[in-house]
């Protein structure tokens, strides 16, 4: 073999596709700065070149954000005029689920608008009624719990109040989760409704002390025209400002301070329609310029810098559609189109598809799989019990008699369930839950998980109404104690039983 | 060892040949192409790639071949693959870059922007061997409409 000369590479010899490459995949703040470093890197998101590696970074990514996930469709729709709320997943949205309101619900479906703010979170949505935005609940349509809200301090007897929820997050430092909303009063001169001399005021929820908390900033208030709100890394972001001037106000659920981010559009608001939406990681703005029906999207680099601001896509106008709803995986944005359907726009290849769904305007994303995805994060963490149900083992074609051992390979058919003529989601949604709890385990391997499939549950209840499995058990008849203990059964304790069913879940 | 296996014989620019599955060397798209092209004698020349990086390439296909190897493990093994000295990142830039291996060069571009996240204009011209071409009026108006992305 000829020796060979030991030659040091230096990045000299890099092409510049190749540096624009690299480039690209930084984040806006560091490509930001290093444009001081030569006229040619002055305007990157100028160049063409340049833009379009970074466009297919962004969308190519897949974020964690989407793992799972599943769209939640609020739709009102005929015959019945109800506001309903499915859970569409599979890659086609080929799995649509209706998710029945519970009855626990303090809105009364079919009489009031029924919306879901902001995303779904840890399975949890929060639900209110559009009108008065002054009944709200927590409902996790997995486990069936529904929390509601109390009313707020700011209620003043016969005084007109008006009621703004702006966002649900999760507080993760405090385990917590939260609603904000702001509450005004309005004036009328001389009228006994006046609500002169009260001041508004920003207030808080927290689920764990289940009141509201006063807050002392003055944050914009939503601006109505633009009515979205989107949740991202323990955040909620909505549009504030007026007519003159709009801003991007976003939350930050742990600290409970804000950061106001100027809009990059100069003349807002007039021709434009402005939605938020979280693209493969980043908070997007999506203008649509009404006239021509062409919109852009711009994402932003840095909370509460109006330059960070970078206009990624400028999408030619599109027919028959009405206006962005949200994002989805890989940079496909939901329209509304103008016949009703809901229509997914693929970013990467300009091509819109109908998914098959007449929808109005809200979603989010929701699985149960985030909880499991937290504890991952945890090395102290050894084992997860997960309580499932009976529901996720017992409805197959399986024999039921006494001489059948039902053991871990049993489950829930979900085929049967969907054929059956009775209504068997719930059953259906409990074995996919645990299905893709399992799924996450086994691919992730970091996790010991045990899961329990109680048929029956007593002892305190989280939610304040009966629900599947504890309905029918209603205590009809006292026993007296003493009466059993004479016949010579000992009965253990609720609290110990249950001190020892955790223990058993010890390792 | 199936009938139908074939060997590619590579020969890097310091002259030494590497031995190699057409299925695992066909990863390279320029490789491809030339077994497409039937233009394949018996020795196909690499002149851009050393015998160094062509063991680092070799080791990186033979792994990501490997059937039925799970993401994580690819995953933890490309982690493993970049923690090299920068030189040698380079060299891997510019093969990947030579043999077309798209999957490859993506890899190791992220591995240098992580790298160079945090630097400064300055470090980063050195890193880069970029001429500084604004006055220092410009430099000044460029930096001052960028401030956010100092701090």
């Amino acid at each position: 073999m000829a020796p060979t000369i030991e030659k040091e590479v230096s990045s000299k010899y890099i092409p510049d596709d190749i540096v624009f490459s690299i480039l690209s995949k930084l984040s806006v703040k560091s490509i930001k700065r290093f444009s001081c470093a030569c006229k040619s890197w002055s305007s990157l998101f100028e160049n063409p070149n340049f833009i379009n590696k970074f466009r297919n970074n962004l969308l190519s990514k897949s974020h964690p954000l989407y793992d799972d996930a599943c769209l939640i469709l609020n739709h009102f729709s005929g015959p019945d005029y109800h506001w309903n709320v499915y859970l569409l997943s599979g890659d086609r949205f080929e799995n649509k689920v209706k998710l029945d309101l519970p009855p626990s619900l303090p809105i009364e479906n079919g009489f009031d608008y029924i919306r879901i703010l902001g995303y779904a979170i840890n399975g949890t949505l929060c639900i209110f009624d559009y009108h008065s935005n002054s009944r709200v609940a927590l409902w996790n349509p997995a486990t069936q719990e529904v929390k509601a809200i109390p009313p707020s301090h700011g209620v003043i007897p016969k005084v007109t109040t008006q009621f703004q929820l702006h966002g649900f997050g999760y507080d993760h430092v405090r385990d917590d989760y939260k609603v904000i909303q702001h509450v005004n009063y309005f004036t009328f001169n001389d009228d006994p409704c006046d609500g002169l001399g009260h001041e508004r005021f920003w207030e808080i929820y927290s689920l764990k002390s289940n009141s509201w908390k006063k807050i002392n900033f003055d944050m914009p208030t939503r601006y109505q025209d633009f009515d979205t709100d989107v949740y991202l890394n323990g955040m909620c972001h909505w549009w504030g400002g007026t007519t003159a001037e709009a801003y991007m106000v976003s939350f930050n659920w742990c600290n409970e301070d804000y950061f106001i981010t100027p809009s990059p559009l100069e003349d807002l608001p007039g021709c434009f329609d402005v939605s938020l939406v979280v693209l493969n990681g980043f908070v997007a703005m999506i203008s649509n310029y009404r006239e021509t029906n062409s919109f852009q999207i711009s994402i932003l680099g840095e909370l509460g810098v109006k330059e960070s601001w970078i206009k990624l896509f400028d999408v030619e106008p599109l027919s028959c559609i009405d206006s962005p709803i949200g994002a989805w995986k890989k940079g496909n944005i939901f329209f509304r189109k103008e016949n009703g359907q809901l229509a997914l726009f693929d970013l990467t290849t300009g091509v819109t598809e109908e998914i098959g769904v007449k929808g109005e305007r809200f979603w989010c994303q929701m699985g149960t799989l985030n909880v499991l995805k937290s504890c991952a994060k945890f090395p102290s963490l050894k084992r997860v019990v997960l309580t499932s149900s009976i529901a996720a083992v017992a409805y197959n074609k399986k024999p039921q008699t006494l001489d059948v051992v039902v053991d871990e390979t049993w489950f829930t058919d979900h085929d049967l369930c969907r054929e059956s003529n009775i209504c068997l989601w719930y059953v259906v949604l409990k074995k996919l839950a645990e299905d893709s709890a399992w799924k996450f385990v086994r691919e992730n391997n970091i996790i010991d998980m045990v899961t329990t499939k109680p048929a029956m549950v007593i002892g305190p209840l989280l939610q304040p109404v009966l629900k599947t499995s504890a309905a029918p058990y209603m205590p009809t008849y006292q026993v007296s104690k003493e009466k059993v203990k004479s016949l010579g059964i000992e009965l253990t304790l609720l609290e110990v039983s249950i001190k020892e069913s955790r223990r058993l879940w010890k390792i | 060892m199936s009938s139908s296996t074939k060997f590619l014989t590579l020969k890097t620019n310091d002259k030494e040949e590497f031995v190699l599955d057409e299925a695992i060397a066909i990863r390279s798209q320029t490789i491809k192409n030339m077994v497409e092209d039937d233009c394949v004698s018996n020795v196909i020349p690499l002149p851009n790639v050393d015998s160094k990086t062509m063991i680092k390439v070799i080791e990186y296909w033979k792994k990501h071949s490997e059937e039925g190897i799970s993401k994580d493990k690819l995953m933890d093994f490309d982690k493993a693959f970049v923690k090299v000295d920068q030189s040698i990142l380079y060299a891997l830039i510019l093969a990947a870059n030579f043999l077309n291996d798209a999957e490859m060069l993506d890899m190791i571009c992220q591995e240098v922007a992580n790298r160079i996240k945090g630097k400064t204009p300055e470090e980063i011209r050195k890193e880069f061997n970029i001429e500084n071409d604004f006055t220092p009026e410009e430099e000044e108006e460029i930096r001052n409409e960028n401030v956010w992305a100092f701090e």
